[in-house]
């Protein structure tokens, strides 16, 4: 079989047609761009809503207590010899080159009350120098500081929308009551700082003092609800997760903490990402599907039409399977040149959009939550790696898918036709 | 011991169904044609001329029958095998030039050798000489869209020819030429066929090709009436 003969064959009868031809890739190259962008649109709006989740949660890894999650009434701990246990193996060289910070943190509920109201709240005891650079919350202060010691009555900040419901603003004073044990305690506290993250449930019900502060009054001395590890990259999250769990069995006797990747704390968010991409791959799939019905319309049209060439051919002594990869070969070259095309509109607007974000704000709220985390209205575009591979991939299937039938009716011409007027 | 002759079909038959109806193009024929014949096979329109040089020519395969070229039977040969023997044995020059419209008319010219693996120095040689051989030098870039009627059945012939095929089959290959050019064809056919003593069958109710064929086969529905 002389491949470059077939090759050479196939280019030239693409173009006897140049209008034809030029429309249908063109058509495929829309659809092409369109996935791409859609992919990088969608990738981006993921990858803020996991950084968000991450940032405001428990980091790509937390590190908790045995059996934390089997009751969600009662508020589990690590002591403190198991907690300085877990600093020490995050601290090891194989663990600290790819984490970026981790923040132990103790969680509690309660009541904070101000002159004019009171609320339920939930209380996050951090250590402030820990916190920044990783977590969501210092980057949301909108008034004040996060944390920064001053003062004898213990610092807190408290959101937007809780400031507003108790009425306080910077500097205020409010009391915090909790159970600690068996006993209520109460503790007053000055408002340092007010954050605001868009988000409803954070900004009535976040509130963060410093964690020795919530130790002393929980009487939980060096007590750990969890430890939210924050890593350079997401992609390290699986094998992280893995690494530290192993690090924790090997030094812990007895029940060791629990160790979760993010898509195991935080299930809503993670399921939410699989159902949207699912979508979009759907929906993208029915789009380019169409357009392949376009270039099959097109290479049946034009194996229509050349039935006496291939007769000659055939009697000339082509075999009926060159006739198949010759119509193929144009098939698959009408693919490439749409799927090229639409490849470098795409890449042109992802990277586009990377830059500068496609601003869908006129179409909805400036901020709006989904599966508990906020999205902003700038999407950036963000490709996940092999996405470029897969699209096209999947392209390429379904130009080979799109050229079969055609090849197949070329292949099926009888050599006697040659010679019929 | 005579010699093996080009072709030879024994009581051959072809059978087309035309709604109720069966016809028989080709009913019972059978022949020889020596190595080295420029043979004609004559006959009204419908005789089954064209039936018979398919059948000849392993373009389409007999109802009945058996066909053997050059002392191969052809008749139970596979498609592949069919294909094989027309590139590598026969060479076809049919009414309608039939060139390949994306291919230049040294790319058509070549295409056999092409096909058969032939380097590109020998191809392009090998085409050259045939081309000054019947007069289309120069004509080598040209599309056939942009050839005249006369050059495009040179060029047919061209790709006919320059393989060497032991049989060459021309079906109405004057058909659609005005005199002069006929004729000139006919000239570099029969100098071909004495020069490389090519066997040549042609189909034809042309009486040009009639008057210069060494023997004339004379087909009337389907069977041999006369020169078998």
């Amino acid at each position: 079989m002389n491949l470059s003969l077939l090759l050479r064959m196939g280019w030239r009868n693409l173009w006897r047609h140049p209008r034809r031809t030029t429309l249908t890739a063109l058509a495929f190259a829309i659809g092409v761009f369109l996935l791409i962008v859609s992919l990088g649109l969608g990738d981006g709006m993921h990858e803020k809503m996991i950084e968000t989740g991450i940032r405001l949660g428990s980091g790509h890894v937390v590190i908790e207590p045995a059996g934390a999650r089997d009751t969600v009434d009662e508020l589990h701990y690590l002591d403190a010899d198991a907690a300085k246990a877990v600093e020490r193996i995050l601290d090891q060289a194989q663990i600290r080159g790819k984490v970026r910070g981790a923040a132990p943190r103790l969680l509690a509920s309660g009541l904070l009350s101000s002159a004019n109201n009171s609320t339920g709240v939930q209380v996050v005891g951090a250590v402030p120098e820990r916190e920044r650079g990783v977590a969501l919350l210092p980057d949301k202060i909108v008034s004040g500081d996060f944390l920064e010691e001053e003062g004898r009555t213990p610092s807190t900040v408290i959101g937007a929308a809780l400031a507003k419901k108790l009425d306080v603003g910077l500097g205020s004073k409010v009391v915090l009551m909790t159970q600690a044990g068996t006993e209520i305690q109460s503790q007053l506290l000055r408002v340092r700082g007010i954050f605001s993250t868009g988000m409803d449930d954070v900004d009535l019900r976040l509130v963060t003092v410093r964690l020795e502060d919530l130790q002393a009054v929980l009487h939980k001395p060096g007590a750990i609800s969890h430890f939210a590890v924050f890593l350079d990259s997401s992609a390290d999250t699986a094998a992280m997760r893995d690494r530290i769990e192993q690090r924790i069995d090997d030094s812990f006797a007895g029940t060791p903490p629990s160790v979760l990747s993010w898509q195991q704390a935080m299930p809503e968010l993670h399921q939410f990402i699989i159902i949207d991409d699912a979508g979009n791959y759907l929906f993208n799939g029915v789009l380019l599907f169409m357009v392949a019905l376009g270039v099959l319309n097109t290479i049946l049209m034009a194996v229509l039409e050349r039935r006496r060439e291939f007769s000659l051919l055939l009697a000339l002594g082509m075999r009926p399977r060159e006739i198949t990869v010759m119509v193929m070969i144009e098939s698959m070259l009408l693919t490439a040149m749409g799927a090229g095309v639409g490849l470098v509109l795409g890449w042109t607007a992802h990277t586009y959009f990377a830059t500068y974000g496609l601003d869908l704000g006129r179409l909805m709220n400036q901020t709006f939550s989904v599966a508990g985390v906020s999205v902003d209205s700038v999407v950036h575009s963000y490709l996940y790696p092999g996405r470029i591979r897969w699209t096209l991939t999947f392209v390429a299937l379904l130009g080979f898918a799109a050229s079969l039938y055609p090849a197949f009716r070329a292949a099926q011409t009888k050599p006697s036709e040659a010679t019929q007027e | 011991m005579s010699e093996i002759p080009a072709v030879r079909t024994e009581a051959i038959r072809k059978i087309y169904q035309s709604g109720d109806q069966r016809v028989a193009a080709v009913d019972g024929v059978s022949l020889e044609i020596a190595k080295g014949e420029f043979a004609a096979i004559a006959g009204p329109s419908g005789s089954g001329k064209t039936t018979l040089l398919n059948l000849i020519g392993a373009l389409d395969g007999v109802d009945e029958g058996r066909v053997w070229i050059d002392g191969l039977e052809i008749t139970s040969l596979s498609l592949g095998a069919r294909a094989d023997l027309r590139k590598n044995n026969i060479g076809f020059i049919f009414q309608s030039y039939n060139l390949i419209e994306v291919l230049s008319a040294m790319e058509n010219a070549e295409f056999i050798l092409l096909l058969q693996g032939v380097a590109k120095a020998e191809r392009s040689e090998r085409v050259r000489e045939i081309f000054h051989k019947i007069g289309i030098e120069g004509l080598e870039n040209r599309r056939p869209h942009q050839l005249s009627g006369g050059q495009q059945q040179r060029v047919a012939i061209a790709r006919a020819i320059v393989a060497e095929p032991a049989l060459m089959l021309a079906d109405e290959p004057t058909a659609n030429l005005d005199t002069a050019t006929g004729s000139a064809l006919l000239d570099v056919m029969q100098k071909l066929n004495r020069d490389l003593r090519t066997t040549f069958i042609f189909s034809t109710h042309d009486p040009r090709v009639m008057e210069r064929a060494s023997r004339l086969i004379r087909l009337v529905d389907g069977k041999v009436v006369d020169g078998g």
